[in-house]
């Protein structure tokens, strides 16, 4: 289940296709999953050592860096797939229950941090949303765990 | 045989050698743009380039309102917010909580309202759309009393006051102090009773997408 060597590219180029996916589906219906974020903690958990993390993590700040200022969402996607790394690492676990638990979690710290209005406004699209992008994530893990892409 | 291609070779290396012929029949093989080719494809060009900008911003001349156009630059890329970046920013006069909007192609001199600006930097500002769901603003539904618009994936108005007559088509436009008065918004789109409530609430549709948008008009202050 670890990474092979020179996957970060194919990795990053994954994550670029789902990243305008994102966009396009945001364009075309106002309101999209959080595909990108999905597929970022499942190759967290496919990565072999902290330095492939920190690949990821500094790739989809890149990504996501739609104005030239910091935010606190590039500051999430730094933060949120090297918490996953550590405490998958410590707690010395490695399935689809993790898995479903972390992409559950780190959808509702991103709306609980950036816009908590949501909760009380659109908790339907919340539910949705987490709901989609869970079912996204796990799809992808099981395609790249079955088809040992990776 | 081999002196008439020694001879040709010579003959080649000669025009290519020498920089004006030379350079002259590389342009002619290489099809390449310089000179004057090239300045009439740089300027064609250009001028193609202020055409399309033109095209652009010709909707927005000849209004009364004192106002800046600028381009948009990118959108926020999550559901968690509903904003656009903006190429305008302190250096050019914007202020926050200025409006935000584009002209209307159904009536001349009137603006449809997009959003507000919510941050200013140097060079660039953010606005902040009725798409998201931190947007709220005082608005009049066609003759009725004030109601509230709040923003978000399906923009809605709450807070009408039952007594009120209102009709599935009615113009809604802003009546906010932070806000020039009468900037058009949308029309009631659907009208749903609240249980137990003196007031009523409708669905809002704009007369735009906002995924069309290149470029905006932000009022001053």
């Amino acid at each position: 289940m670890k990474l092979k060597k020179n996957n970060l590219i194919l990795i990053s180029l994954i994550l670029l296709l789902v990243y305008f996916i994102q966009l396009k589906i945001l364009t075309l219906f106002n309101f999209s999953p959080n595909f990108f974020l999905a597929s970022l903690i499942v190759f967290v958990f496919f990565a072999s050592n902290y330095l492939e993390i920190l690949f990821l993590a500094f790739f989809s700040s890149f990504l996501i860096n739609w104005k030239p200022h910091l935010s606190i969402e590039i500051m999430l996607f730094f933060l949120i797939p090297q918490l996953i790394y550590f405490i998958l690492k410590f707690f010395k676990l490695e399935n689809w229950l993790t898995l479903l638990i972390c992409l559950i979690s780190a959808n509702l710290l991103f709306y609980a941090v950036v816009n908590y209005h949501f909760f009380a406004n659109y908790l339907n699209y919340i539910i949705y949303d987490i709901l989609i992008s869970t079912l996204w994530g796990i799809l992808v893990y099981l395609i790249f765990k079955e088809e040992k892409l990776l | 045989m081999k002196k008439v291609y020694f001879f040709i070779f010579l003959i080649l290396i000669a025009v290519f050698l020498n920089s004006k012929i030379g350079w002259e029949a590389k342009r002619y093989f290489l099809k390449d743009f310089s000179k004057d080719d090239f300045s009439l494809e740089k300027e064609n060009l250009i001028l193609k380039a202020q055409i399309s900008q033109f095209e652009i911003l010709k909707p927005f001349l000849n209004k009364n309102l004192d106002y800046k156009v600028g381009f948009i630059y990118s959108r926020y890329p999550f559901n968690f917010k509903n904003e656009l970046l903006v190429n305008l920013g302190e250096k050019d006069g914007i202020q926050p909580d200025s409006a935000v909007v584009i002209p209307s192609s159904s009536t001349p001199q009137s603006f449809i309202l997009v959003g507000k600006i919510k941050d200013v930097y140097e060079n660039f500002s953010t606005i902040q759309t009725l798409f998201d769901s931190n947007f709220k603003l005082t608005v009049q539904i066609a003759n009725s009393e004030e109601a509230l618009l709040v923003g978000g994936p399906l923009p809605k108005i709450i807070l009408i006051p039952i007594k009120n007559k209102i009709n599935t088509g009615d113009v809604v436009f802003s009546k906010d102090s932070t806000l020039p008065y009468g900037l058009i918004i949308g029309g009631i789109k659907k009208i749903q009773n609240v249980s137990n409530s003196l007031f009523l609430e409708a669905e809002i549709e704009l007369p735009y997408d906002l995924s069309q948008i290149n470029a905006v008009a932000i009022l001053k202050k």
